[in-house]
Formats: structure tokens, C-alpha cells, sequence
């Protein structure tokens, strides 16, 4: 896998899983002494497998499956780039891309991608395929989407070492000597 | 003494819970440990420990496991007292009641959890019945081979040392 991405990444082994039948979550060997931060993106061969959340250990970080009901990322799909949102459910499949008009061709089958307009997931990486793709009843379309990650049996992740990008312009860092007269 | 018992209960029963999770996602949803450890307490030493054991395995489970901490602990909570109180009222000294005391306290705890889930978030309420009903299931048969192991364990072992002293002092 780190040969195919681009961007500078650290493997990381599941070490455990979530406490919590109702959260999916898992832990992984690595934490804030290996440079891993709040929100980094999880990657596997497959796909994306979910982002670093807070608080973390200094050798030890908990992973957010994008497949948890609070999870969400910003999505496309590759075919017609309908542009919409990925978010966690509890049915089957576990995911649904919400926030996609009615007048999108998204049809079953159609690959599902990262867009990266989030800031935490990089741009290109496969969530997941169509499984239907139903005209919704308001203004957009009704779509589940069948993860491409095994997550029954997750080993090896990639943490991407990118800092996710700031949502607001106040938080963006100020940079040094930026301010002094 | 008993305090110590319910607390290395429950921290057996989160290691185990986070272990399995580790091996198979699917497995961590058929099975909630910390709820099987928290009924088993409630059944076995009333509702006032049961609450307790509640009270402390769901706030445990709520820090380890991410999500909105105190659903959880609040969850087994109301949990464990209803169990505990139930378990006073009704004779469930017999497999059978034991086990429907499992299922019962599975399918109440998920529908307060993702209801709490749903008020705290506001939104609409779902919940995975055959998920819910195959944890149930699951639940309800790790808890009643629990009491089988806890309650007729010592006997059989004791039964099982007589045997071997009586073979021994027939063979010599």
C-alpha cells in the first residue's frame, strides 16, 4: 500500500478493538510519540478504514471507523464525481451517502471516493461502492454504500501523517513573527 | 470482598469484551460482556449492586470506547437496578428464567442506549433488530453457562477430588 500513496504515512497494527458493542472503534500501536495527531486519516489497502480521535497515548491512538454512526466524510463518486456526503449507520450496508440531488446519476456499482473537502480524508482513496441508489423523497437521493474494507478483520492500517486541514480561517495556526511591529 | 469480586468481574469482562473486538468486529457487536457481568451481578446480589456494577462498568466502557460518555454508564445503571429488582420479585434460580433475564435486559439496554443516542443528538432514533436480537441471544447464553460454571464449578471439582481420593485409597 505505502508505495501507491503519495502522501508520508506510518503503518500502524489493530491491537484492539472497541470496549462498546453500540461504537466501532479500534485501537492501534501507535500514538503521539510517533508524530500521529487528532483526526489523521486511517487508510487500508483496500480504502478508507476511519480517523484518529482524541484524547491519544503516547503509544496507543483510537481509530473512528468510518462505518460509526458519528463518523462522516466528504465524498464523490468516480463515474459522474456526484458530489454528496459519506456517513456511518447502523443498518446494512453500513453506510450512506447523503447530501446527493435527485437530478445525480448515481447508479449500483458506482465507486465511492474520498473528495477531501473534509480536510482529514485525502482526495481519490475508495470508501466504498453503490449498493442502490433510490430518488429520495425531498431534494436528494436516497444511497447506501457497501464499505471496501473488511473491517470484521482489520490488521494493518496506515496512518497519512498530514495534519487535517483547519475547517475555519481563525484556526489556522499563526505562523511565526506574524503579528510583531 | 464482594466489591472486589464485582470490579475484577467487570474488568475481566471489559478485557475480554476489547479482546474479542480485536479479533472480529463482527464478534464485538454479537456480544456485550460488560452487560453479561453487570446482569450476572445484579442477579446474583441485588438491585443496590447492580446499580452500582452498572453505574461503574458503563462509565468504564464509555471512556474506553469513545462516543458520549455517561450514555453508557446510565444505560447499565437503570439496567442493573431493574435486573436487581426483578430478580427479588420473580424466582430465577432455574436456567431458563435466567436466560429470558438476559434477552430481556439486552433488548431493554439497546433500546434505552440508542434512544438516549438519539435524544442527545437529535436524531431520528434506529436500531439493527437482528443485530440487537442475535446480541440477545448471545448474551443470554454466556450468562446462564456463567452461573452454571460459578454455582456448580466448586461441587463438581470437590465431587471429582472425592473420586480420586476414593480410586486412590482402593488402588493402594
Amino acid at each position: 500500500l505505502r508505495p501507491s500513496v503519495s502522501t508520508p504515512t506510518l503503518a500502524a497494527e489493530v491491537i484492539a478493538g472497541s470496549a462498546n458493542p453500540g461504537m466501532m472503534t479500534v485501537t492501534i500501536d501507535r500514538g503521539s510519540a510517533d508524530g500521529i495527531l487528532a483526526d489523521m486519516a486511517v487508510l487500508a489497502p483496500k480504502g478508507v478504514v476511519g480517523r484518529i480521535v482524541a484524547p491519544l497515548a503516547a503509544h496507543a491512538a483510537r481509530v473512528q471507523l468510518i462505518i460509526d454512526r458519528n463518523a462522516a466524510a466528504g465524498a464523490l463518486t468516480e463515474r459522474t464525481r456526484a458530489g454528496g456526503m459519506i456517513v456511518g449507520s447502523t443498518g446494512d450496508p453500513p453506510l450512506r451517502m447523503e447530501l446527493v440531488s435527485n437530478l445525480s446519476d448515481v447508479k449500483p456499482g458506482d465507486r465511492v471516493i474520498a473528495s477531501g473537502v473534509d480536510g482529514i480524508y485525502p482526495k481519490g482513496f475508495t470508501i466504498g461502492y453503490v449498493e442502490s441508489s433510490e430518488r429520495g423523497h425531498g431534494l436528494y437521493r436516497s444511497i447506501t454504500v457497501r464499505p471496501a474494507v473488511d473491517f470484521s478483520s482489520l490488521e494493518d492500517v496506515l496512518v497519512v501523517l498530514v495534519p487535517p486541514r483547519p475547517a475555519t480561517p481563525e484556526e489556522v495556526p499563526a505562523t511565526p513573527g506574524e503579528g510583531v511591529k | 470482598m464482594r466489591a472486589a469480586g464485582v470490579l475484577l468481574a467487570l474488568a475481566v469482562a471489559l478485557a475480554a469484551q476489547t479482546t474479542i473486538a480485536g479479533l472480529t468486529l463482527q464478534g464485538a457487536t454479537a456480544v456485550n460482556l460488560v452487560l453479561v457481568a453487570v446482569v450476572y451481578v445484579a442477579l446474583a446480589f441485588g438491585p443496590v449492586t447492580g446499580l452500582l456494577a452498572g453505574s461503574a462498568g458503563g462509565l468504564a466502557q464509555d471512556a474506553l470506547a469513545g462516543g458520549i460518555v455517561g450514555i453508557g454508564g446510565l444505560t447499565k445503571t437503570l439496567v442493573g437496578f431493574l435486573v436487581g429488582v426483578l430478580g427479588m420479585q420473580f424466582i430465577v434460580s432455574q436456567s431458563l428464567p435466567r436466560f429470558v433475564m438476559f434477552i430481556g435486559a439486552t433488548l431493554v439496554h439497546e433500546l434505552i442506549f440508542h434512544a438516549l443516542y438519539a435524544l442527545a443528538e437529535t436524531r431520528p432514533f434506529s436500531m439493527q433488530y437482528s443485530t440487537t436480537f442475535t446480541q440477545a441471544v448471545v448474551n443470554g447464553l454466556i450468562g446462564t453457562v456463567a452461573f452454571q460454571i460459578v454455582e456448580r464449578g466448586p461441587e463438581l471439582l470437590q465431587r471429582r477430588a472425592a473420586r480420586r481420593a476414593s480410586y486412590g485409597r482402593r488402588r493402594f
